[in-house]
């Protein structure tokens, strides 16, 4: 079993407060170095058995249906890893290395769930209010789901109006 | 992995009754401090819809912001409204909240019959509940991240495949009995790069179909070796030919023909919580040769534990007769996973291996399947308690093969609201409610089932994609399966779509969960709202009573907003 270090989660908190992207590419020179970097979109899938999870990002045609003719084998950190393995059949972005069918995730964004665009950032609260922080800056919940109150320094999606709601969403990284 | 087996012992006169886990379900935080923009507020309720006995309703555009509903004259109603989360994405989460007006909490008792049927009687069971010690280990040592050779780097590999190695690991395809033979034992680094751990394994049986090995490190008191070729001798008989009839024949890369069960302490020492413990495994590495993957073992084969009564690797596997009892489903169970992948690197060329959630409910089919096979029952005959209560041998097959899937049912039954069959995850709850989806389906389905499973498990498509291509759209499926968990057996004249043919749930699981029908519902009082976080595939029950001659009003708002497309609402009457 491997046990998360503390050092990923120490990581995965700075980059609550820095903003996804910075943070990640803070990141990417222990898992990137010397390769290309490279960008894919593909919907994420999780294979395998409960003994031997793999992380997969379906990519192309039929992504979003699972009939795809290009599936990636991907690979992160831990904390990233356990991450997208919450994003299972959602729309993502995957900047890394590709090497063949093997990608490694330098960083990684939320764009789609149901084919519909939702905003990924971290929850943050200004006074009454919550706010997204993401890769673009921030951006204000008019109308919150009560259950992100509590989810403050979590990384979430979330669909749906923002001003107005109502509004779905997903817990990608839990609240420190 | 396979699902670990609880400690359990029944008999004829036994009914032992501790109760299941306790579920806390969280309400959600009040927010207070943002005004959501105000609603209309609802229309003067008079009349209102009724619908008859077991009818069931979805509601349309206006009935979902705000829905009238009455009772006759002179007879109470009673309904339950079904949320239900029709993103293809599990993890999607909404928040649902219900308001009654004039609507009162339903009287009749969800363990009965809804429709006013006798009371089924669950004294005296037999059945044992689940002990929690048993269902938490996996949910550590799932968390296991793998790297394995990726999936497509073995293309082109149905050559090697063809040209028989005649080998395991450079074991003669037909061993002698009491030999020994070298076997990488290393599976808590099981990546193909990770060093091997070549241990010693003596042949203890060579059956047509089966190899038995036992670790010579095995701790003393396991089992005899006359014990570890009945086991073999079980699967060899009972249960290969259950998986290969439902699912295909295995590959086979070693060119021996066989399977290999290896007993070894290596699976004893994977971590787990006190109390839990590993029923067995198989590992993808085994089917790649070594020129891919230096860590394989180069043959199809399970792992099994051994028993160490005197606890010499950890607590967790003291008890031989505890640990024989689930060798066999777990087999099975491991054998589905072996004849998935197997076959979707060298006989049907897929791109990527079948997702966890319907790979495990598939494996918990195998479960299902070998129940039937040593019950001597079939599909669709709902199996009730009285049946399966019926003779020793009905109550030893249900205890030794089903009992599992109808606990971890139990659990999903508990908060079917954030659970869904197709989350990418494997949860219990998920794999329990998968198992039952994946029953619903073939049930509903008909014709030769045996061509279902061989349809699922030779895709080259993963998930969703698959489920629909073999049962049409999985979340009109679900929504249907969702309505059935409490329209099913409840003495309502519901259409078929809505019943679960094979199994008598309401019959069966208050027998695992203190005399109870675990489904979480929730009572609608007048001015008392109800929240709800739905996940996708998720589902809410909320029972409600409409006195006689009364209208009701129910609104449903998300965040104090129309409820968002991505929930259904459908409405039952049930009394």
């Amino acid at each position: 079993m491997i046990v998360r270090p503390l050092l990923a989660a120490g990581a995965l908190l700075l980059c609550a407060h820095w903003g996804l992207e910075g943070c990640h590419r803070g990141r990417k020179s222990d898992a990137t170095q010397g390769a290309t970097p490279d960008s894919l979109i593909g919907v994420v899938s999780v294979t395998g058995t409960s003994f031997e999870k793999r992380l997969t990002l379906r990519t192309g045609d039929g992504a979003r249906t699972g009939s795809a003719k290009l599936t990636l084998t991907l690979s992160a950190t831990p904390a990233d890893s356990s991450a997208i393995s919450r994003l299972g059949g959602a729309e993502i972005v995957v900047r890394g290395s590709r090497n063949g069918t093997r990608f490694r995730v330098a960083n990684f964004a939320v764009l789609r769930v149901d084919g519909a665009p939702v905003t990924d950032g971290v929850v943050l609260r200004d006074g009454a209010r919550l706010a997204l922080q993401g890769s673009k800056g921030r951006v204000d919940l008019g109308n919150p789901p009560a259950a992100l109150r509590a989810m403050v320094g979590a990384r979430v999606w979330v669909g749906g109006p923002l001003d107005t709601g109502p509004n779905t969403y997903g817990v990608i990284v839990p609240s420190p | 992995m396979r699902r670990p087996p609880r400690n359990r012992t029944y008999s004829c006169s036994g009914s032992a009754t501790t109760p299941l886990i306790a579920f806390a379900l969280l309400a959600c935080g009040g927010g207070g401090d943002v005004t959501p923009p105000r609603l209309t507020p609802p229309q003067a309720c008079t009349g209102g819809l009724q619908l008859s006995l077991g009818e069931l309703h979805p509601l349309n555009a206006a009935e979902r912001a705000s829905l009238c509903v009455g009772a006759p004259s002179g007879a109470a109603a009673e309904y339950v409204l079904i949320p239900f989360g029709n993103s293809t994405v599990a993890a999607t989460m909404v928040p649902v909240t219900i308001k009654g007006t004039k609507t009162e909490a339903p009287v009749a008792p969800l363990t009965a019959p809804l429709a006013s049927s006798p009371a089924v009687d669950n004294s005296g069971s037999q059945f044992q509940p689940l002990a929690q010690g048993g269902l938490s280990i996996e949910d550590a040592f799932r968390r296991r991240e793998r790297l394995e050779v990726p999936f497509t780097s073995l293309r082109g590999r149905r050559a090697r495949a063809a040209a028989p190695q005649s080998r395991l690991s450079g074991i003669p395809a037909t061993p002698i009995v009491g030999s020994i033979v070298q076997l990488n034992t290393n599976l808590d680094q099981n990546l193909c790069t990770a060093a091997k751990t070549p241990r010693g394994a003596r042949v203890v049986a060579v059956l047509p179909r089966t190899l038995v090995f036992v670790d010579t490190l095995s701790p003393a008191g396991g089992y005899s070796d006359a014990e570890l070729a009945a086991f073999g001798q079980a699967f060899d008989t009972l249960g290969y030919g259950v998986d290969t009839l439902n699912f295909g024949a295995p590959s086979d890369v070693d060119g021996n023909g066989r399977v290999a069960i290896f007993f070894t302490p290596s699976v004893n020492a994977i971590p787990g919580p006190p109390g839990g413990f590993v029923g067995g495994l198989q590992t993808a590495r085994d089917l790649f040769p070594v020129a891919n993957c230096v860590a394989s073992n180069e043959g199809e084969i399970f792992y099994l534990p051994t028993p160490d009564p005197d606890k010499t690797i950890n607590g967790n596997y003291p008890s031989k007769a505890n640990l024989a009892r689930g060798v066999l489903s777990t087999l099975v169970h491991e054998f589905q996973h072996l004849i998935n992948a197997g076959r979707r690197i060298y006989v049907n060329n897929a791109s990527a291996y079948e997702e966890v959630w319907l790979n495990e409910g598939l494996s918990h089919i195998a479960e299902e399947l070998l129940y039937y096979r040593v019950s001597g029952n079939r599909p669709k005959m709902n199996i009730d308690l009285p049946l399966a209560r019926s003779s020793q041998a009905q109550l030893d097959a249900i205890n030794a093969y089903q009992i599992q899937n109808l606990g971890r049912l139990s659990l999903y039954m508990a908060a079917p609201e954030t659970h869904s069959p197709y989350a990418q995850n494997d949860d219990l709850e998920t794999r329990g409610a998968t198992w039952q989806l994946l029953r619903y389906a073939a049930d509903r389905k008909g014709g030769e089932e045996r061509n279902t499973w061989f349809a699922l498990v030779n895709s080259t498509t993963v998930g969703q994609a698959n489920f629909n291509a073999v049962f049409g759209n999985i979340i009109g499926m679900t929504r249907d399966w969702a309505v059935a968990q409490i329209a099913d057996d409840a003495g309502l004249p519901v259409a078929a779509i809505y019943m679960h043919p094979s199994w008598n749930f309401r019959s069966l699981l208050p027998a695992l969960n203190s005399g109870k029908f675990p489904l979480l519902t929730r009572p609608l009082a007048s001015g008392t709202p109800v929240e709800i976080t739905l996940r996708g595939g998720g589902a809410g029950y909320v029972r409600f009573r409409v006195p006689a001659g009364v209208a009701a009003s129910v609104e449903s708002l998300s965040s104090g907003q129309p409820v968002p497309a991505s929930v259904d609402l459908m409405l039952l009457r049930t009394q």
